[in-house]
């Protein structure tokens, strides 16, 4: 076999390899958190319904996403930050936001949404990068529904399970009443037949 | 085609115009002609095929997708990607002539590469940032253009090329430059070099020509950013269209058919719409109330086309590809020029470019006369009566002076179809 064709057989298989390095690698790094990340209960917001559902997946809106800025850092809109998380009665909440990545402790990599730090209120807005939940087309649209009446309700806990691995983060579920929303969503569907 | 040529071939047997030799001889180059060439339907339809396969599998896979677990789904997600490997790796091996199975493959692997990252991320409920999946798929597949020698997935790179430029910056506030979509470019250049020097006449060539004068147009927004003030955004723009004009003129593209020669079209036609644009008064009244801001990236990026325009039109000029008289050839000039007489009077400015583009107009008009080309006779008509309908419901005009000019106008063209007529008689005689 002479060298030009070696070569050629050398480019394909490093080809080959790239184009499976890139969706392997996505799989290795969310099951490793999933598995290995500590898991938290971000709280949801109540949405508009016509706006939830985008395309094949309901968009979450979390609640307690305004946090307190206690350094004298300066954020703007669409800037990379490290919010610091921590549990309190149940549910995930914000200890601090940083631009830095903190040594210790849980975090996930977010944005800023709004800043409102240059004036007395010291307060910026995040958002996270886990605000999207894929579910099949025919169930989301009841998933829609449910979700987004549950949010309405102050008496209903509506909640997405999120493992937080150094910084990156994996939506397990969404949960409304310690009930899968995608159980919820198959059980109205199936009361509607 | 050779049907055709035989039934020709016939004629000018029957008619003793050619001996029996001569024609066996242009029969027999033609067949072999078509021998040597692929058959176009099958590529065609070969990468139709490809294409409506990927996303069938896709649409299938979808409709019972929540009933799979994590595990069924990223296997499922990674099938396509293995299977147009396979096909792939099975062209090359075993198909390396077949330019059907080349395109075919080629793109069905294009569309499972995406299809597999989307699917992944859809599986982990990955929001992700979309000119970045778009780049990492692009960069996954660009290989294989010139592994497989495929100029359908080129053409698919370069939309998805562009498809990251517009999200990157175009739909991205703060507006930001950003010179990836550059390097991207940059990767598909060899590619297009060789349809150049190789097969310069073929469709896939035309249709590159056509991509690339449209991406590098959508693409040249990305070297602004969002504090540049529009009257350097103009320039750009000018300065581009003229780059575009000069290189269709180049014996390289000056040859082609105007529909095949993108960069001529293109760039006469932008350098129009934008003079049009600027014909109209309150153009330079938005541009004398904004402070021009230099901005260091948009003045390199108005420098360097600057000089490239300008070297062209030199060569152009010297090397007598353009005749001296060609008006629109020094649109990027002439801009420049009135930039200047706008800080003596704007009136002039706006009198100046309305004659500029009635001069272009008449020009196009009358080289269509000298040349025969009633399509670009027809052309200049157009310029003009576009120029003369912008005047019309140009409510900074008054109707008196308005008036006047059409008349003018009028006489004019009256006058040039009757020479016309004249003339044409007297050859007829």
């Amino acid at each position: 076999m002479d060298n030009k064709k070696l070569l050629f057989i050398g480019f394909f298989a490093l080809v080959v390899a790239a184009q499976w390095f890139v969706p392997l690698q996505m799989i290795t790094e969310q099951e490793d958190i999933l598995n290995t990340g500590k898991l938290y209960k971000f709280k949801t917001a109540p949405v508009d319904p016509y706006d939830a559902f985008r395309g094949k997946y309901i968009y979450l809106n979390y609640a307690n996403n305004e946090v307190k800025v206690t350094n004298n850092e300066k954020f703007t809109y669409d800037d990379d930050v490290f919010v610091q998380v921590k549990d309190s009665s149940g549910y995930a909440l914000i200890q601090s936001v940083s631009k830095k990545e903190p040594n210790s402790g849980d975090y996930v990599k977010a944005k800023i949404s709004y800043s409102n730090t240059n004036n007395y209120r010291k307060t910026v807005g995040v958002e996270y990068p886990f605000n999207r939940f894929y579910m099949n087309e025919n169930k989301a649209q009841s998933a829609e529904t449910a979700y987004a009446e549950a949010n309405r309700i102050p008496t209903q806990s509506t909640y997405a399970l999120v493992a937080v691995k150094k910084g990156k983060a994996v939506i397990k579920d969404v949960m409304i009443n310690n009930t899968s929303i995608r159980v919820l969503a198959k059980n109205n569907r199936n009361s509607q037949k | 085609m050779l049907n055709k040529i035989k039934d020709d071939l016939d004629e000018l047997l029957a008619h003793k115009v050619i001996s029996e030799e001569t024609a066996s001889a242009i029969a027999s180059y033609y067949q072999y002609k078509e021998n040597q060439s692929p058959s176009k339907l099958l590529i065609v339809f070969g990468v139709l095929g490809a294409l409506l396969g990927g996303l069938g599998i896709i649409l299938v896979f979808a409709h019972n997708w929540d009933n799979f677990s994590v595990g069924v789904k990223c296997v499922l997600s990674l099938l396509p990607l293995l299977l147009g490997q396979f096909l792939c790796g099975f062209t090359l091996f075993k198909k390396p002539a077949s330019v059907a199975w080349s395109e075919s493959s080629a793109v069905f692997l294009f569309f499972a590469v995406g299809a597999s990252i989307s699917l992944i991320a859809q599986t982990y409920h990955i929001s992700g940032d979309f000119p970045t999946f778009v780049m990492t798929w692009m960069l996954l597949c660009l290989p294989l253009v010139y592994l497989m020698k495929s100029q359908v997935t080129s053409l698919l790179y370069l939309i998805g090329i562009t498809v990251f430029c517009i999200n990157k910056n175009y739909f991205h506030y703060p507006k930001i430059e950003n010179y990836t979509y550059w390097l991207l470019l940059l990767g598909i250049i060899p590619n297009y070099y060789f349809l150049i020097k190789n097969q310069l006449k073929s469709n896939f060539t035309t249709l590159h020509h056509w991509f690339i004068t449209i991406s590098t147009t959508i693409g040249i927004g990305s070297l602004v950013n969002g504090n540049s003030n529009e009257t350097l955004l103009i320039y750009v723009f000018v300065l581009l269209f003229s780059c575009f004009y000069l290189i269709g003129k180049l014996p390289l593209f000056s040859t082609l058919k105007i529909t095949v020669n993108s960069y001529a079209l293109v760039g006469k036609i932008g350098l129009l719409y934008l003079l049009f644009m600027q014909s109209f008064r309150w153009f330079w009244e938005d541009i004398e109330n904004n402070k021009t801001n230099i901005q260091s990236v948009v003045f390199g990026v108005i420098l360097v086309h600057f000089a490239i325009a300008s070297y062209l039109l030199y060569q152009s000029i010297s090397k007598k590809r353009t005749t001296f008289d060609n008006l629109i050839q020094y649109a990027f000039l002439a801009l420049l020029l009135f930039f200047f007489v706008l800080q003596i009077n704007l009136l002039a400015v706006v009198v100046l470019i309305n004659f500029y583009l009635l001069l272009i107009g008449i020009q196009e008009i009358s080289k269509g006369n000298t040349t025969n080309s009633l399509s670009r006779m027809n052309f200049g008509i157009l310029i003009v009566a576009i120029l003369i309908t912008c005047r019309f419901f140009d409510t900074d005009m008054s109707f008196v002076i308005r008036g006047i000019l059409f008349i003018l106008v009028g006489i004019g063209f009256f006058a040039l179809n009757y020479f016309m007529l004249r003339k044409k008689k007297q050859n007829g005689q």
